[in-house]
């Protein structure tokens, strides 16, 4: 049995991998010194490797290796499914730190419910996890492999293969070592692996902020012939410029499907009058599918076909399962299902993310403000302020009026009416100036950075936090979208 | 110097040498199929149906053979000197199965063993006209019968040639010797089927063709059967092809329930009037976008629809249909025979 599925693994590689085999597979890496590659046909490379297996003394191990080297090199021929383990935030005396103790104690947890061989290889700072259960019936049958991948000290496993049969015992057995009480389903699947982990892990660098950390996508530029022009080059470069800041320059994470369920009720009453008045839900479901269906939504911005501005609940963490008209979500409704093929989070987060872009700039005018006032109060040296007339809102200097020469003979005249002195004047007391504006201008000299960063911290815990005190703001800034909480 | 060829009977316009009229157009009405069969007890819709689930009428169990599979749909031009007795079938049957002996003699094609039929059977299919004036269907069956053994023969390809629910007009243009059986299905190999193609436009002196199926076509498709009685709980489907320019997506798939679109169609349309215009079918489509359009901003009514589904029936824009119920067949099959009988050229 151990030939029979060596061989068929073997058979699946291409001859172009041989190397890549005899680089990566430590278990048969001496034995392999000695052979030339050149012109060798598969047939001949099986057959070699089977003499050189034979003499093995553990050969399940070495088989399990190969397995997961063929996984690690098409990764994209399964389809990969993501769960989240909710683990116990209390400290753990098990520290799992190294691959062979986690393996350890996986291998004793699945072998208390499955007759199965557990192998574990770290991996680009990846456990690569390979548990073939054997059927009770035949000995003989290839056994049912369930391949995870996890990435250490994170919450998500990456699964593919697991059988209903076998589903609750793996889980379980991975739930204990993790330490967690549960696993939850994820709704998110796809057959690009790298995606899928860069969707999960990196939740709050999507969209925009994708400029600056992913890789760039190869900027095409339409080069028209000389007598075509195009009108709507405007409209198109508004686009652009939308598509771009909103989805970022580089290339979108991989993923075949996404699905929504609207149970919203109808919105098409504008042609059908009789559905107008009517209060009951139009159970929907719309699935989007392709090679890559993020790209394809960005795409679908740049060519016209999505009016702008799009739909930011496209993106968002919508449980459309209980979505009415009044949707008015708590942070607990976000972790039920949410669009299948998007992470919970990193739905809203990497889409189009108004809701990192606007706070940004929010503290970023703000903290405009706050320098522009610095810069008023201390720039200039005390005699040359007019002392009263500019720091008094009640006497703001009108249209048409002269400059501040004016202003100075003004308060020249006043100041001799009431018997003080020019000198006075000059050499006027800031702390005359009314209190509460001499109290700001301090602070801000002395704490202007604090203030500063206190306000960014604010907006990036309500960028995690995605509370409905954002909504205000993104409505204020905001008022060409469509955005509404209502909606 | 030109010719000019002029027949009595066409008409001609002062602007164009040829035929006023080369291509029908599509209708604007059609009806929803008050039904009477001959060959079928003449039962009213609502007892048939309160029937079914105890018994069935004859003609609706021999259509098992056409519930629940994919068939291609091809249009066929009318059949020169066909005829529907036994003797002419068998007759038929034989020299069938000397054209694909022929055939694989030739060896052109790689066809494998499983594929390969050797004997050929036309019978009659009773029970799908819906006028005694159109003409009977006929069922052609390409079997492999074993080599050795008296086992029975295997049947590899099915071909179903019909004419359901074509107008009168229609048919009074199709005189003796020519006889009309627009609609073909076929269910098999790639290889049987053109061998099978090829041998009726040589012996019949017809032209076959895939049938191609409009985004117009499907949405009257869409609309007339959602508002068929129907138990089954599938939901309807309307799935449009994104333009290949947008790089990544391929198609967006709307599945609404079925007892919401019914409720919908019936908004649009009455259930007492027995004939279908076509601005409610427009309406029925363009209010589902409209929906769509409320929750995503994409404009998916300029996308090309592919595909439609409802729970008694799937049509495809590439000619595939599937049907999920025998009590629907009828209803089906002669829309499709209109669609058919629209595209082809008017003789």
């Amino acid at each position: 049995m151990d030939a029979t599925l060596l061989k068929s693994i073997l058979r699946r590689f291409k001859i172009a991998d041989y190397p890549y085999i005899i680089e990566n597979w430590k278990s048969l890496s001496k034995e392999f010194s000695d052979v030339n590659l050149k012109h060798v046909k598969k047939a001949d490379f099986v057959d070699m490797v089977m003499k050189k297996f034979k003499h093995k003394s553990n050969p399940a191990l070495a088989i399990a290796e190969l397995d997961i080297l063929y996984l690690q090199k098409y990764s994209n021929r399964k389809l990969w499914k993501v769960l989240t383990v909710d683990v116990i935030p209390e400290g753990d005396s098990n520290n799992l730190s190294t691959v062979a103790e986690f393996e350890n104690r996986l291998r004793k947890e699945v072998r208390s419910y499955l007759n199965a061989q557990v192998r574990c290889i770290e991996h680009q700072n990846t456990y690569w996890i390979r548990i073939a259960v054997k059927d009770a019936k035949n000995d003989w049958a290839l056994p049912s492999v369930v391949y995870i991948t996890h990435v250490p000290n994170t919450n998500y496993l990456m699964v593919t293969g697991l059988k209903a049969t076998h589903k609750d015992y793996v889980l379980q057995s991975l739930v204990t070592v993790l330490n967690g009480h549960r696993v939850v389903d994820s709704h998110l699947s796809g057959r690009c692996l790298v995606s899928l982990m860069r969707l999960v892990l990196n939740k709050h660098s999507q969209g925009a902020s994708l400029s600056f950390g992913g890789s760039p996508r190869p900027v095409i530029e339409e080069t028209l012939p000389e007598n075509v022009y195009n009108e709507n080059h405007i409209e198109k470069r508004n686009r652009d410029n939308f598509v771009a800041e909103n989805y970022g320059l580089a290339k979108l994470p991989r993923l075949e499907k996404i699905v929504y369920k609207l149970d919203t009720t109808f919105k098409g009453s504008s042609h059908v009058p009789g559905m107008a008045g009517s209060d009951r839900p139009f159970h929907c479901q719309v699935k989007f599918e392709g090679p890559s269906v993020l790209e394809g939504l960005r795409s679908l911005t740049a060519a016209g076909l999505a009016a702008l501005p799009m739909k930011e609940h496209l993106a968002q963490d919508r449980n459309t399962t209980h979505n009415t008209d009044n949707t008015d979500y708590d942070k607990s409704e976000r972790d039920i299902a949410l669009p299948s093929g998007v992470a919970p989070n990193a739905a809203f987060a990497y889409y189009v993310d108004m809701f990192v872009v606007i706070p940004m700039v929010w503290t970023l005018i703000g903290e405009l403000w706050q320098s522009y006032k610095q810069s008023k109060t201390i720039s200039k040296p005390y005699s040359d302020i007019p002392a009263i007339d500019v720091l008094d809102d009640k006497k703001q200097p009108r249209r048409g009026d002269k400059p501040s020469k004016l202003k100075r003979r003004r308060a020249d005249r006043r100041i001799l009416k009431n018997g003080t002195t020019k000198q006075k004047l000059d050499g006027v007391d800031n702390k005359q100036k009314p209190k509460s504006r001499r109290k700001k201008s301090d602070t801000s000299r002395e704490d202007g950075q604090k203030s500063g960063n206190a306000d960014a911290k604010q907006t990036s815990t309500s960028d995690h936090k995605d509370d409905d005190s954002d909504t205000s703001k993104r409505g204020e800034i905001n008022s060409g979208s469509t955005l509404k909480t209502g909606d | 110097m030109s010719v000019k060829l002029k027949s009595p009977s066409v008409q001609r316009t002062s602007r164009t040498p040829w035929r006023s009229k080369r291509f029908t157009r599509t209708p604007i009405t059609r009806s929803l199929g008050s039904v009477s069969y001959t060959g079928v007890s003449t039962r009213s819709r609502s007892v048939r149906n309160r029937r079914s689930s105890i018994e069935r009428t004859p003609e609706e169990k021999s259509f098992n053979g056409l519930v629940l599979k994919t068939w291609h749909v091809y249009r066929l031009s009318p059949l020169y000197k066909f005829s529907h007795e036994t003797s002419a079938l068998r007759n038929y049957s034989r020299m069938l199965s000397g054209h694909l002996e022929a055939e694989y003699n030739v060896g052109m094609a790689v066809i494998t063993e499983n594929e390969k039929a050797n004997m050929a059977v036309f019978s009659i299919v009773r029970g799908l006209q819906k006028s005694g004036r159109e003409p009977e269907a006929i069922q052609i069956e390409l079997k492999q019968k074993p080599i050795r053994g008296d086992a029975e023969a295997r049947t590899v390809y099915t071909a179903i040639l019909c004419c359901v629910g074509a107008s009168d007009d229609v048919l009074e243009k199709v005189k003796q010797p020519f006889v009309l059986l627009p609609l073909m299905l076929s269910k098999g190999p790639v290889m049987l089927n053109r061998y099978l193609t090829s041998w009726l436009e040589c012996q019949f002196d017809c032209s076959v063709h895939a049938a191609h199926f409009s985004p117009l076509s499907l949405s009257w498709m869409v609309a007339i059967w959602v508002g068929s009685e129907a138990e089954s709980t599938k939901p309807v489907m309307l799935k449009y092809k994104v333009p290949s320019e947008v790089e990544g997506l391929d198609h967006i798939t709307l599945n609404i329930n079925s007892k919401d679109c019914k409720v919908l169609w019936d908004c649009i349309h009455s259930t007492e009037d027995k004939t279908c215009h076509k601005k409610e079918v427009v309406t029925f489509v363009q209010a589902l976008e409209a929906h769509f359009y409320h929750h995503f901003q994409i404009n998916i009514s300029a996308m090309p629809l592919c595909m439609i589904g409802t729970p008694i029936a799937v049509a495809e824009s590439d000619g595939k249909i599937k049907i999920f119920t025998p009590e629907h067949v009828h209803q089906i099959l002669g829309l499709v025979t209109e669609v058919i009988l629209e595209t082809s050229i008017e003789l």
